[in-house]
């Protein structure tokens, strides 16, 4: 389908998703690597189905429970893991790219406290940049529930931070 | 760190995740493949099949020899150049010659993408004009004075880092300088094709920094005197072959433009000339759909925001109305500096009134000026109808608070005005059943009601019924709109449902300040009334979507005005009016050192805290 419409729709598709797929995923195999290969995963799926003519109506949740699938078999053991903690580990202390596999091990850290449902709805907003309305949509529950989810998601996240902030503050005085 | 940097942090976290559709689709479409950078999945894919490695490798020679481009062409689907109109893609044949290369925007422009709006040399205000000679620019400077293209391995590096590209010029995730062309030539081309106008040094941003997705960027190097194209090295980083056009379309009285990338879809070599296929691609950065007349100054927006430091952002918020994300927040605490200018201006006014005339000050000091216009006033104000109806939009808010015109989902007559107004809002019967919206919200407010309301605060102006549409076209995508009902006699105004549902500005208070690293920063907390008329607070970059896109102007100014003056430490800056009640204008102000010693810092810092302090102690906000 090189010039078809099913390739248009499917670039649409990717543009509109990539993020939120590979949050998704991120979030499930805590690695990039894998994340990113449960992406491309759950794309190839994708571009299949279109070039087999299949109308896909949901096209983002189905892209997201694909993806969710390729991260569960591995988190299976078809694969092995290195977890955004260790993977810090690998790289030059310093660096550009230390700095961002420590940021999204922060991130991962701080997500990980808040309830899978809201937890979805922030990555799927946040990071993978999709509007409320159309989270709700791809999750199957109503835009009210999904703004509502990410309201209390945003608040539980203010605490955790607190708490978190207050946590570094003592862990500094005590070095002191 | 607060809620607010995490939610930085998350964005800037998303901006690493991979990206690579065109990858994809090159490497399904050959048989052999390549090996991926990391993991197994493409050796996986390319097995699956595919055909063009040789026409890819093909494409990418001849697009990168300039000895191809100066052969004469001939046009493909008809002996006059004409082109299929009405298609939503594209075959033309690609010319090289500056002459050539100008004809074939023309046609694109006059055949496919601004029907009605016909290309003219004189036309040379229309900031769509612009934008294509930008690109015209890009195409030109191709032909001879590439700095830069894939193929090179370094290219002008003193210049990319000049400019703010530094070396980052892998093929992955870079940046590079594309095309030189001196800031003479550039007025010499824009001579020749666009009447009177010129190009000036200040026209262009001498730094690159956004790292957004924009199509390319164009710099301007003191030291050269020359403006470069930087481009993205991922995607369609070839400008040759990447266009930005404006898509227009028309359905009942509003027209709805929405800027599409084009990009080489396929190439035909035929004896010497080269058929080339378009395919579209969606600019995310330069999406927008306005109604009617606010087209051209929301397109000069664009124009400005393309070839501008920074503009990235406020764009985004201004103009595709969806980012939802926060944009503006991430890039100006990035980059905003201040200035003593922003000092000087007098924030509070003492009613609407004032504040209305304050605003016009400022939109007319700050805000690009149409040209042929004098400029947003109170009295013009449909000389300007993007900062008309941004007041306007206000002031419809401002009746909203008082609770009387928002059209409730129990509404009996409610699904009959929304299928009246095309307005796709099905609802289901359960509580919470909603299939589909694509607005969430309406609001209601009867056309005489509503000019009172307006005679208030503009001078003479009274609103129509023939000055709205009657329907919103299908896909029709803004965050909001306005319709009229000539059955019910009101204006409804829905509203996307976006992230941002709902159209009241937040009302920002200045929760706490917090002190890191020699770091003053503000967490501002936005106030919004959630359905149920409950009041319920969050901290929220989405305070800034409260902002009028004028005020996202307001605010890049400021930006140009603090990057002209190094030494200050105002870090960022946010000016947000609140109109509902007594219309409050609050400023949010993040300080930074900039190496000028604690002591110069603290000192501003404190007298920026001052200020807040007066602004909220004259609206009655309650004080830190």
């Amino acid at each position: 389908m090189e010039s078809s419409p099913q390739r248009k729709e499917f670039l649409r598709l990717y543009d509109t998703y990539y993020k939120a797929v590979y949050f998704t995923a991120l979030g499930l195999v805590h690695q990039p690597d894998a994340a990113e290969d449960c992406m491309q995963e759950a794309f190839l799926a994708l571009w299949k189905e279109l070039g087999k003519g299949t109308v896909i109506h949901n096209p983002g949740g189905w892209l997201l429970q694909v993806a969710r699938n390729q991260g569960i078999s591995r988190l299976r053991g078809l694969y092995t893991l290195t977890p955004l903690e260790e993977a810090e580990e690998l790289s030059t202390p310093g660096d550009a790219a230390t700095r961002e596999v420590e940021e999204e091990a922060f991130i991962h850290h701080i997500l990980a406290m808040l309830p899978p449902a809201e937890r979805d709805v922030f990555v799927l907003h946040v990071q993978g940049g999709l509007k409320l309305a159309e989270i709700a949509k791809i999750l199957g529950i109503p835009a009210a529930t999904a703004r509502w989810r990410f309201a209390n998601a945003r608040k539980k996240l203010k605490s955790v931070l607190r708490l978190e902030q207050e946590r570094e503050k003592g862990t500094f005085l005590q070095k002191g | 760190m607060n809620l607010f940097s995490f939610n930085r942090m998350c964005r800037r976290a998303a901006r690493h995740a991979p990206y690579h559709p065109e990858k994809f689709i090159g490497e399904y479409r050959q048989e052999a493949g390549r090996a991926r950078p990391r993991g197994n999945f493409w050796p996986r894919l390319a097995t699956i099949g595919g055909t063009a490695l040789v026409a890819a490798a093909a494409v990418a020679i001849t697009l990168c020899t300039p000895l191809f481009r100066e052969r004469p062409v001939t046009v493909v689907p008809g002996s006059d150049g004409s082109l299929p109109s009405g298609s939503s893609s594209v075959d033309i044949l690609v010319d090289v010659p500056e002459q050539a290369e100008l004809l074939r925007l023309e046609k694109l422009w006059n055949t496919l993408y601004l029907v009605g709006n016909t290309y003219s040399p004189a036309g040379q205000a229309d900031p769509q004009h612009m934008m294509m000679l930008l690109h015209l620019l890009g195409g030109t400077a191709f032909q001879g004075s590439i700095v830069q293209g894939f193929q090179d391995a370094l290219g002008d590096l003193e210049a990319s880092r000049r400019l703010g590209l530094g070396e980052n010029l892998d093929m992955d995730g870079g940046r590079r300088l594309y095309c030189k062309i001196s800031l003479g030539d550039a007025n010499r081309i824009a001579k020749e094709y666009f009447v009177g106008l010129t190009f000036q040094a200040e026209d262009f941003p001498t730094q690159y920094v956004s790292d957004g997705d924009e199509t390319g960027q164009w710099i301007y190097d003191q030291e050269t005197d020359s403006v470069y194209l930087a481009i993205g090295a991922v995607g369609f980083a070839n400008p040759y072959n990447r266009y930005i056009v404006c898509q227009r379309e028309t359905e009942g009285t509003l027209i709805h433009y929405q800027m599409v990338g084009v990009y080489t879809e396929s190439e035909e070599i035929q004896g010497l000339d080269k058929a080339e296929s378009f395919g579209e691609y969606q600019e995310t950065l330069a999406r927008l759909a306005f109604s009617g007349e606010a087209v051209p100054s929301a397109l000069l927006d664009v124009t400005i925001r393309l070839t501008d430091n920074g503009w990235m952002a406020v764009e985004e918020a201004a103009l595709t109305e969806e980012s939802g994300n926060g944009e503006i927040e991430e890039q100006a605490m990035e980059r905003l500096k201040s200035s003593s200018l922003l000092k000087e201006f007098q924030w509070i006014g003492t009613g609407s009134a004032e504040k209305l005339l304050w605003l016009q000050d400022v939109l007319r000091e700050f805000c690009p000026v149409q040209p042929g216009k004098e400029g947003w006033s109170l009295e013009n104000v449909k000389e300007d109808p993007f900062g008309f109806m941004d007041a306007y939009f206000w002031l419809l808010v401002d009746l909203q608070e008082r609770d009387q015109y928002l059209f409730s989902y129990d509404d009996p007559d409610y699904r009959d005005v929304v299928e009246r107004l095309s307005l796709s809002v099905p609802m289901s019967e359960e509580e919470y059943g909603v299939k589909e919206t694509q607005f969430d919200l309406i609001y209601r407010f009867p056309l005489e009601e509503l000019n009172t309301g307006i005679a208030r605060f503009f001078q003479g102006i009274r609103l129509a019924p023939e000055d709205f549409p009657t329907a919103v076209p299908e896909g029709y995508t803004s965050e909001r709109a306005f319709v009229y009902d000539a059955v019910t006699g009101c204006v409804y105004m829905p509203c996307a449902a976006t992230g941002r549902e709902d159209p009241q500005p937040l009302l920002l208070i200045c929760e706490e300040e917090q002190s890191q690293n020699g770091r003053l920063s503000y967490t501002m907390l936005g106030i919004e009334m959630e359905y149920g008329n409950e009041f319920f607070r969050q901290e929220d970059e989405y305070a800034t979507l409260g902002v009028s896109s004028r005020f996202g102007d307001f605010q890049q100014r400021l930006w140009k005005f603090a990057q002209a003056n190094p030494d200050e430490i105002l870090y960022s800056a946010q000016v947000t009016v609140e109109t509902s009640g007594d219309r409050y204008i609050i400023v949010s102000l993040e300080t930074a050192p900039l190496n000028s010693g604690d002591a110069d810092d603290l000192q501003q810092a404190k007298e920026l805290l001052e200020a807040s302090q007066s602004l909220r102690a004259a609206y009655g906000v309650p004080a830190l």
